[in-house]
C-alpha cells in the first residue's frame, strides 16, 4: 500500500507552510552565526524593502539605498567591524 | 487564493455568456468533457483572465484573433471574447475581467485590443494598483504550478538536463514561487549600491593629495568594471533575445511539421522524377541507337522457328555421325579380323553380323553436313541474342516511362496538397530554416563572448575590491564616511550571498523531503523509495539502497512532476488552486487512484478537466469520496458551441 499523505508534524493543514518569514528567519540565522557585525534591523529592513517591491526592481533598489543611507545617518560611528579587518566579499553575481 | 466563479463570453466553444460557479468547500471538482468539447479552452479562459495569454500545443501562444467563438455560418470573422474571474485572497474579494474587443479610434478605424479591469471589494483599481495587485497575487512565472496540462507536466523532465533553456526557466519559476527572489534581488541591489559607494570613495580620495593617486586608480578601475558590467548585461540581454527568437522559430517550425514533411517528400519526389526522366531518356537513346537492328526483332519468330529446326537436324545428323563412325570401325574389324578398339580377334560369325549391320553412310560426309548445320545454328543463335537485347531495351524504356509517369502523378498530388497552404509557405519555411541556422550560430558566439566577458568582469571587480580596501585601510579622514559605507555594504553583500546559498540548500532539502512524501503516496512501485533533488530542482527516483532508477517510464515522469508540484504547493507562500487538463492520460489505474487520493491533500481547491476514457467516473467518485465537492459537464450543442452545465453526464 502506498504511504498515506498526512498533515505535517505541526498538525496544520498541508497548505502554505512556508512564508516570507522563512526567508527572513533563514537570513537572520546566517547573520547571527557568521555576520554579527551587520545589524539585525538593517538586514530586516533591506529584506522588507525587497519584499514590498518584488515586482518593481527600480523601486526596490531605491528603497534599499534609502535603508542603507538611513542607517548610516542614524547609527553612531563606528558601529561595526571591531577588528578593523576587511570583510570577505561574497558572490557579486 | 480561492476561485469563486468564472464567466466566459464567446470564448472558444463557449457561445454567449456562460457561468461556472466553483464549489465553496475545500475539495476536488470534476469537469467532464469529450475531446473537442472545450476542456483546454476552460483552462485557457482562466489563464486568459489571469495573465492575458491563451496557450496551444507545445505551450505556444495562440493568435487571439482565432479565440472568439465562431458563428456557424461565417468562420472568417474575428470575434470579441471575454472572461471574468471572481476570487478571494487575504480576506478580499476580487473580480478580474479581461476582454478582447474591437474599438474604433478617432479616425473611425477599428482594431481589436485587450482590455482588463480589476475590482477589489467593490472598488475599481487604477492601472498601477491593478497591475501591482495582479503581479503579487499570482505572477505569470508561477502559473505553471497552478494551471497545467499533460504537456506542461512533461517539461519538468528538462530540470534533469543541466543548462537546458526550458530547465533554467523552470528553475527561475520554482525559485520565484519559493520566495528566493527577495534574497537574490537584495544581494544584487546591495552589490549595485556597493559599486556606487566605491565610486564615491574614489571621488573623495581624489580630493586629498595623499590619496589622490589611489583615488584615481580606483576611479579608473571602477569605470572599467562598470563598463565590463554593462557589456555583460548587454550580452546577457542579447543572448536572451536570441534564445527567445530561436525558441519562437523552433515553435513555428514545429507547428508547420506537417507542411515541412510534405515539403521534404515533395522535394525528394521531385528529385526522383528528375532521376527517372534521365533514365527514361537513356533507355530511349539506347533504343534509338539500336534502331538499325530492329529488323532482328521483327525476324525473331522466324529465327526461333528456323533455329529449332536446325537444332533438330543437328541432333539427327549427330546420331548419323555416331552410326557412321561405328560402321567405319566395324568395317575395319571385319577387314583385319581384329577389333580396333580392344585389339581382340573377331570371329567369322561376328564379322558376318558386323557386315550385315554396317552403315552405308560415309562419316566424313556426315561430319561435313554437321559442320554446316552448326555454323547456321551459331548465326541464328546470335540473331536471337541480338533480338532479345533489343527487346529488353524496349522493355526497359517502357518501364522507365511507366515509373516516370507514376512519379509525376505522385508529385502532382503532393504539389496539390502543398497548394492548400497559404501562398509562400514553402518559401517562408525555407527562409525560417535559414534564419534559424544563422541565429543558432549567433547564439553560440554570444554565449562564448558572454563567458569571456564575465571572466573579464570578475577580474576587474577584484581589482576594484583590492584598491577600495587599500584605500579604506589607510583610514584617512577624507574618505571616512565613504569607507564606512563601503565596509557596511561589503559585509551586507557577503551576508546576503551566504544567505542565498543557505536558503537555496534549505529549499532543496525541504522540496526533496516533501516531494518524496508525495511520491511515496502516489507511487505504486514498492521498490521506489524516494526522490533526490539536483541543483535545478530536477528529481530522480531512488531505490532503497540509494541507487538511481534509470530510464523511468513516461507515466512515472508525470508522477514525479505531480510530486514536485505538490511539494511546491506545500512549501510555497503562494498556495493556490490547481486546475489541470487531462492529467491522467499516461497513468495506469493504480496511479490514477493514488493521485485522486492525494489531490485533496495537496491543496484545498482542485479542478480536474477529464474525459470518460481517461478516468472512470465511478472509480473517481469512490476514491474522492467526501472530497468530491462538485461535478460539471461540457455539453455539445454543435461543433462550434459548448454549454457548461452542472452535474455529471446526464
Amino acid at each position: 500500500m502506498p504511504e498515506p499523505l498526512t498533515p505535517d508534524a505541526t498538525g496544520q493543514p498541508i497548505l502554505s507552510t512556508a512564508r516570507v518569514e522563512d526567508v527572513f528567519a533563514a537570513t537572520e540565522e546566517v547573520r547571527a552565526a557568521d555576520f554579527p557585525n551587520v545589524p539585525a534591523q538593517l538586514l530586516a529592513d533591506v529584506l522588507a524593502a525587497e519584499r514590498d517591491n518584488l515586482d518593481n526592481r527600480t523601486a526596490a533598489a531605491r528603497a534599499v539605498g534609502r535603508v542603507v543611507d538611513g542607517y548610516l545617518i542614524s547609527a553612531p560611528m563606528p558601529t561595526f567591524g571591531s577588528t578593523g579587518e576587511p570583510a570577505q566579499e561574497g558572490d557579486s553575481a | 487564493m480561492r476561485l469563486v466563479a468564472l464567466e466566459v463570453t464567446d470564448f472558444g466553444p463557449y457561445r454567449g455568456t456562460q457561468q461556472f460557479s466553483f464549489a465553496s468547500e475545500p475539495g476536488v471538482e470534476l469537469v467532464w468533457g469529450e475531446n473537442g468539447r472545450g476542456k483546454t479552452s476552460f483552462l485557457n479562459a482562466v489563464r486568459w483572465a489571469l495573465f492575458g495569454v491563451v496557450l496551444g500545443r507545445a505551450s505556444s501562444k495562440i493568435d487571439l484573433s482565432t479565440v472568439g467563438n465562431r458563428d456557424d455560418t461565417d468562420s472568417s470573422t474575428v470575434r470579441s471574447f471575454k472572461a471574468t474571474l471572481t476570487f478571494t485572497h487575504g480576506g478580499h474579494t476580487y473580480k478580474l475581467t479581461r476582454a478582447y474587443r474591437e474599438e474604433t479610434d478617432w479616425t473611425g478605424a477599428g482594431a481589436f485590443r485587450e482590455r482588463k479591469s480589476l475590482v477589489k471589494d467593490g472598488d475599481v483599481l487604477g492601472p498601477e494598483d491593478r497591475d501591482r495587485e495582479l503581479a503579487n497575487l499570482l505572477p505569470e512565472q508561477i502559473a505553471r504550478f497552478f494551471l497545467f496540462d499533460a504537456e506542461l507536466l512533461q517539461e519538468y523532465e528538462q530540470l534533469l538536463t543541466p543548462g537546458s533553456d526550458a530547465g533554467e526557466k523552470l528553475k527561475a519559476s520554482i525559485e520565484r514561487v519559493l520566495g528566493l527572489p527577495i534574497l537574490t534581488q537584495a544581494r544584487d541591489d546591495v552589490a549595485a549600491h556597493l559599486a556606487i559607494a566605491r565610486t564615491e570613495q574614489a571621488k573623495a580620495a581624489q580630493k586629498d593629495k595623499t590619496t589622490l593617486n589611489l583615488g584615481n586608480d580606483l576611479q579608473l578601475a571602477s569605470d572599467e568594471a562598470e563598463n565590463a558590467r554593462k557589456n555583460v548585461a548587454t550580452l546577457a540581454e542579447l543572448l536572451e533575445d536570441l534564445q527567445n527568437d530561436v525558441n519562437e522559430m523552433e515553435k513555428q517550425l514545429t507547428s508547420s511539421n506537417r507542411f515541412r514533411g510534405l515539403l521534404a517528400t515533395r522535394n525528394a519526389k521531385r528529385e526522383e522524377v528528375e532521376r527517372l526522366a534521365a533514365r527514361s531518356k537513356d533507355r530511349n537513346d539506347e533504343l534509338d541507337a539500336a534502331a538499325g537492328d530492329v529488323w532482328r526483332v521483327v525476324l525473331a519468330p522466324l529465327v526461333a522457328q528456323e533455329l529449332a529446326s536446325i537444332e533438330t537436324q543437328t541432333d539427327a545428323v549427330n546420331h548419323r555421325l555416331v552410326a557412321a563412325l561405328a560402321a567405319r570401325q566395324a568395317a575395319r574389324a571385319v577387314s583385319t579380323g581384329v577389333c580396333p578398339t580392344c585389339q581382340q580377334a573377331v570371329g567369322a560369325d561376328l564379322a558376318q553380323t558386323l557386315h550385315d549391320h554396317g552403315s552405308a553412310e560415309d562419316a566424313d560426309t556426315v561430319q561435313a553436313e554437321l559442320t554446316t548445320l552448326r555454323a547456321r545454328r551459331d548465326v541464328l543463335r546470335k540473331l536471337r541474342a541480338d533480338g532479345n537485347r533489343i527487346a529488353r531495351l524496349e522493355e526497359d524504356a517502357n518501364q522507365a516511362r511507366v515509373d516516370l509517369s507514376d512519379a509525376e502523378g505522385q508529385l502532382r498530388d503532393l504539389q496539390a496538397q502543398m497548394d492548400e497552404a497559404p501562398a509562400g509557405t514553402a518559401e517562408a519555411i525555407g527562409a525560417l530554416i535559414d534564419t534559424l541556422g544563422q541565429k543558432n550560430v549567433s547564439l553560440a558566439n554570444t554565449r562564448r563572448r558572454l563567458k569571456d566577458s564575465r571572466e573579464d568582469l570578475q577580474r576587474k571587480d577584484q581589482a576594484v575590491v583590492a584598491l577600495s580596501e587599500k584605500l579604506r585601510r589607510l583610514g584617512t579622514a577624507s574618505t571616512g564616511a565613504e569607507d564606512r559605507k563601503v565596509k557596511l555594504l561589503v559585509e551586507l553583500q557577503a551576508l546576503l550571498a551566504a544567505a542565498v546559498a543557505e536558503f537555496r540548500d534549505r529549499l532543496r532539502d525541504r522540496i526533496e523531503d516533501e516531494a518524496s512524501k508525495v511520491f511515496r503516496a502516489l507511487s505504486a512501485e514498492r521498490d521506489y523509495d524516494r526522490l533526490r533533488i539536483n541543483d535545478n530542482y530536477g528529481l530522480t527516483i531512488l531505490y532503497a539502497d540509494g541507487t538511481e532508477v534509470l530510464n523511468r517510464s513516461s507515466g512515472y515522469e508525470h508522477v514525479v512532476a505531480l510530486s514536485l508540484i505538490a511539494a511546491l504547493q506545500r512549501c510555497s507562500p503562494m498556495a493556490g488552486p490547481i486546475i489541470t487538463d487531462s492529467p491522467f492520460g499516461r497513468l495506469d489505474a493504480t496511479h490514477k487512484k493514488h493521485v485522486l487520493q492525494a489531490l485533496p491533500q495537496i491543496t484545498d481547491q482542485v479542478v480536474l478537466l477529464v474525459h470518460d476514457d481517461e478516468l472512470d467516473r465511478q472509480s473517481a467518485v469512490n476514491e474522492l469520496n467526501t472530497h468530491l465537492v462538485g461535478e460539471h459537464h461540457l455539453r455539445r450543442v454543435s461543433g462550434r458551441h459548448t454549454e457548461i452545465e452542472a452535474g455529471a453526464h446526464p
